[in-house]
């Protein structure tokens, strides 16, 4: 440990003086990014909080100011405290399982082992397949006639064939498996692109110190890839947290029952569904909340032990 | 940051305006907005009768289709109304957040138009009630209707032993035994979406009076409601003693729909449009329905009918060309172009069209079957759509999952339905 | 890592091979666990395209076998039902734009930002992370105003405009991320040689930071591709402009589906996805080699 805590440069030691007029033209490059990104963003950012203070059931009906009147009413619905629960248990599952997953593979694909390029090019496939390609795809995997039980009944294990994203408990595990599949692919992708940065000769004097590729991994790479973990981990918290909109929708669209309801599914739900535009904005805002306070807490984790 | 803003404001400035003026608008004098997708057998029809109205009339017509998984029509068209953009007119099926249009002025109403325009003697007064909201406001033109009976496979029954098609319950319940005895799946069906839903409600409805159904699938209140809960525990009964195929709560009626076509079920429920896909095994299919209850509210078993499988609307855009309108409208409604859309897509026009023309020109000998089989023989149970509110039917949906899935008992099952009507 | 100084070209290949030395007890383990993910990744690709040549029966009866009745038909179908031509030329021509827009306004950013110090980088970051907090489905009505708004509703330029904003977080972040790991001794010595602010973005960051780029650009390139739900109620569904996604599912209707003629459109539609992935792919592998040898 204490070579990796040497090699690592601390961020405080950068020098933080520079001449005025560079700093300038500097933060002037980031002007147009942030102006675009400002001019379609801050619309729906006030949207969201000023949407959230209505009763408002649908794009075509008047709407009535009610103050806190929603999220006064989402402490006693049982559909919140459901969705906030099955959203806690996706993303707790699913984002520490994707991180030491692909951090193990991006270190695998950094090595550029035999018919990495290939690897390289299946990894973009989460990415690559549309939402019409995915609906198809996991019905054919999870149907009672698909894949998963095809290969259970292949494999001699008949009694466990059942319907999968029809009971409450396999669906959310499904959703959640699905989601571990398709975070790693994009996170080993940029795991691997940190890893080759770092410099051979960090790897070759431990190489000489007699590590084998096991004790590398986890006793040079990853102390320098901490606070890049921490930025994949903030990603993938909010692509979970956020995405599984989507990917309920496709699944079981939030069924049977309510048992796999995410929060984020609910904000498509509530407003499209339920016709009530105004709850669902709301429960967008608490979202926006928990995912920020997602992003401060991943922040603090990753920057502690650096 | 001063600066950043007047950047930001700059830019988007000179980029409105540099491409404000792109916006293209239709060329074409009217515009439909359909769910008759490139993939929908009607569609072939519906590009030939708009053809040839414009080869007589001139008037040009462009024909946007939207999927409509997930009820995407109505956030297709409802923010296209936003933007003043909307189409002229809407071809759709009356459901989900539709049933609301004309309540929230989405539509034109078109109350005033049937007879001006007409149609009054052309389109029967039950069409016009199934698209009537509780405002008194026709939401639309009725224009296509649809049966939706059960199918039973008989030769497969004979297979099983079974030599008639069930007509109580008892025999549902010893057919299903048999058949599976025989190694046949029984009552297949989506449990897991819209199918399932309805089979779920035709069978919960038994013992409900016409207006009670009404009642209980507009409002809920499955579990205080007596009748209700006799259907419920009939549902129940039916499905502990295996009446439906195993695991059917995992069922999407795309399964459903394979396994009875392909002969590996021998019981399921499906509208007329799969009457085209049925013709392989039509020899095999009897057309019938839910067998009747003692002291139910039917005396014959049950089937669905509607005229609310599509019908037109009439947008706020499409009020100011009333004329172009009324001469596309008077087109689509004529003899002769009602002969063109029955022609081997499945379609049954919900103005009185001769039954015999209709099955000969459908030429689909599932057709002639149901014009043949079901009048007389079923009663027409509540149609869930035009009753369950538009926030709801998602929900229900969802709940059909939990109803269909062994070991949950009435209670429980009551609970789910009245859980989806929660606001 | 100070000594990981590219503008010496010591050129050690040496050490990139030591690099990639495989061995060890635990390697076949990985390979094994890397190529069975690699199987779980391309068996959806697989069941897409033998459910191409297949009819829904045969989809839904026995989806996981190879053989399947509707030959080429299922493309034919797809590509006359659904105008795919010009939905692939709709699409392209967004894609292409946008991702033109978001690499042109990421990048420079991304350099401020890594070289800027202190409190109002990280500030600005933080805005750009907003970015991730607002759940599309509610963005969506938002954005259709905003499109109203400017009279883009139901046009593609309006998604050339738009999707690079939705795009900025991800690519600057990352971005930033990649550049902050070059060391500051080289910007230094190049503007001790009177290099240009742009000079040394063009000849010394974006050169080191090439995997990052075009893997954002991959990642950015596929979302702006895929995007389904914004194009479907704010790009209208009129032929002239809607975008493969949009098309695509209009190759099957809700009470007769037929996906086998859709997984033909999905496979039509994944052709223009892998050729620009076949061109940007050796980019990205030269340029991690390349690094590589400089590092």
């Amino acid at each position: 440990m204490p070579d990796a805590a040497a090699i690592v440069r601390p961020r405080s030691a950068r020098p933080s003086r520079r001449p005025r007029g560079r700093q300038l033209s500097v933060m002037l490059l980031t002007a147009p990014a942030l102006a675009w990104f400002a001019a379609f963003m801050v619309g729906p950012l006030v949207a969201l909080f000023y949407f959230s203070l209505l009763d408002w059931p649908s794009l075509l009906a008047p709407s009535r100011f009610i103050g806190l009147g929603n999220f006064a009413r989402m402490i006693d619905d049982p559909l919140i405290h459901q969705a906030a629960f099955n959203s806690a248990l996706q993303v707790g599952i699913v984002v520490p399982t994707m991180l030491v997953i692909s951090f193990m593979l991006g270190y695998y694909l950094s090595l550029m082992p035999p018919g990495h390029k290939v690897m390289r090019a299946a990894l973009f496939t989460p990415v690559l397949l549309s939402a019409s390609a995915q609906a198809m795809v996991f019905v054919g995997v999870f149907s009672p006639m698909g894949l998963v039980n095809a290969t259970l009944r292949w494999l001699g294990l008949g009694m466990f064939v059942t319907p999968w994203l029809s009971s409450g408990g396999t669906a959310m595990a499904c959703i959640i498996a699905v989601g571990i599949w398709s975070a790693v692919s994009l996170s080993t992708l940029m795991f691997a692109t940190r890893i080759a940065n770092i410099s051979p000769e960090v790897m070759e004097a431990s190489e000489l110190d007699g590590c084998g590729h096991w004790s590398k991994m986890w006793r040079i790479a990853a102390p320098i890839s901490w606070e890049f973990a921490g930025v994949v981990g903030m990603l993938q918290f909010l692509w979970v947290l956020f995405g599984s909109a989507t990917l309920v929708l496709l699944l079981t669209r939030g069924g049977p029952g309510n048992s796999t309801a995410t929060l984020a599914f609910l904000v498509y739900d509530v407003s499209f569904n339920r016709d009530q535009v105004g709850y669902g904005q709301a429960v967008a805002v608490v979202l926006f909340i928990v995912g920020v306070a997602g992003m401060i807490g991943i922040r603090t984790l990753f920057r502690a032990r650096t | 940051m001063n600066r950043i803003a007047k950047y930001a404001s700059l830019g988007v400035a000179t980029g409105a305006l540099l491409l404000g003026s792109i916006a293209a608008a239709s060329a074409a004098d009217l515009v439909i907005l359909t769910s008759w997708t490139k993939g929908d057998a009607r569609r072939p029809a519906l590009d030939k009768i708009v053809e040839g109205f414009t080869k007589q009339t001139g008037i040009t017509v462009e024909i946007d289709a939207s999927s409509n998984e997930g009820g995407a029509i109505a956030s297709v068209y409802e923010t296209s109304l936003l933007a003043g953009k909307e189409a002229d007119l809407v071809l759709a099926s009356l459901e989900g957040k539709l049933l609301d249009w004309a309540k929230r002025k989405a539509v034109v109403p078109v109350n005033d138009f049937v007879a001006a325009w007409g149609l009054d003697k052309t389109i029967p007064v039950d069409a016009i009630a199934d698209w009537t909201d509780s405002d008194g406001h026709v939401e639309g033109l009725p224009y296509l209707k649809f049966t939706w009976p059960w199918w039973y496979n008989t030769t497969l029954l004979k297979q099983a032993g079974v030599n008639a098609v069930p007509k109580t319950v008892d025999e549902l319940i010893a057919a299903a035994k048999a058949l599976r005895k025989a190694g046949i799946e029984p009552v297949t069906i989506g449990g897991s979406d819209w199918s399932g839903e309805k089979m779920m409600l035709q069978i919960v409805q038994s013992y409900m009076p016409r207006d009670e159904a009404k009642k209980v699938l507009s409002t809920g209140g499955y579990c205080a409601n007596a009748d209700a809960m006799k259907g419920v525990n009939l549902l129940v009964r039916l499905r502990d003693e295996g009446v439906f195929v195993d695991g059917v709560q995992g069922l999407t009626s795309n399964d459903a729909t394979a396994a009875f076509m392909t002969g590996v079920a021998a019981i399921s429920s499906m509208g007329s449009w799969s009457y085209k896909d049925g013709e392989g095994i039509a020899a095999s299919v009897t057309l019938a329905g839910f067998p009747a209850v003692d002291g139910g509210a039917y005396s014959k078993p049950t089937y669905y009918t509607g005229a609310t499988l599509s019908g037109w609307f009439v947008t706020p855009a499409g009020a100011k060309k009333l004329d172009a309108i009324k001469k596309l409208v008077q087109f689509v409604y004529a003899p002769e172009q009602l002969g063109t859309l029955i022609d081997h897509t499945g379609a049954i026009p919900v103005v009185n069209v001769d039954p015999k023309l209709v099955a000969q020109k459908a030429g689909s000998t599932m057709m002639t079957k149901s014009m043949a089989e079901l009048p007389g023989t079923v009663d027409a149970a509540v149609m869930p759509d035009v009753w369950v509110p538009g926030p709801v039917t998602e929900a229900l949906y969802r709940a059909t999952s939990i109803v269909f899935t062994n070991g949950n008992g009435p209670g429980k099952v009551c609970a789910a339905l009245d859980e989806a009507y929660k606001k | 890592m100070e000594k990981r100084t590219a503008m010496t070209h010591t050129g050690k290949s040496s050490r990139h091979s030591a690099h990639r030395k495989l061995g060890g007890p635990l390697m076949p383990l990985a390979h094994f666990g890397a190529w069975l993910y690699v199987l779980l990744l391309l068996s959806p690709l697989y069941y897409i395209l033998i459910s191409s040549q297949k009819t829904n029966i045969e989809i839904f009866r026995n989806p996981v076998s190879p053989v399947g009745s509707a030959g080429i038909g299922n493309y034919i179908a797809a590509v006359d039902y659904a105008n795919l031509g010009q939905a692939v030329f709709n699409s392209a021509y967004i894609t292409v734009g946008a991702e033109v827009l978001t690499l042109l306004l990421a990048v420079p950013a991304a350099y401020g930002l890594s070289r800027a110090s202190g409190r109002l980088s990280l500030f600005i970051e933080r805005i750009f992370a907003l970015g991730f907090l607002i759940p599309g489905f509610a963005a969506l009505m938002p954005t259709a105003l905003l499109a109203i708004s400017l009279g883009l509703f139901q046009t593609r330029e309006f998604f050339i405009l738009f999707l690079p904003a939705t795009a900025l977080p991800l690519t600057v972040i990352l971005l930033v991320q990649a550049m902050r790991a070059i060391p500051k001794e080289l910007e230094e010595s190049a503007v001790l040689d009177g290099a240009s602010t742009l000079e040394i973005l063009w000849f010394i960051f974006m050169p080191l930071t090439m995997p990052t780029i075009v893997l954002v650009a991959i990642v950015d390139f596929l979302n702006f591709w895929n995007e389904y739900f914004f194009t479907l109620v704010i790009g209208g569904v009129q032929v002239e402009v809607r975008t493969i996604q949009v098309a695509l599912p209009t190759l099957t209707s809700a009470m007769n589906s037929q996906f086998g003629i859709l997984a033909a459109g999905i496979v039509v539609s994944l052709v223009p996805v892998y050729a620009v992935y076949a061109l940007t792919a050796r980019r990205m592998e030269e340029a991690l080699i390349a690094g590589a040898v400089k590092g």
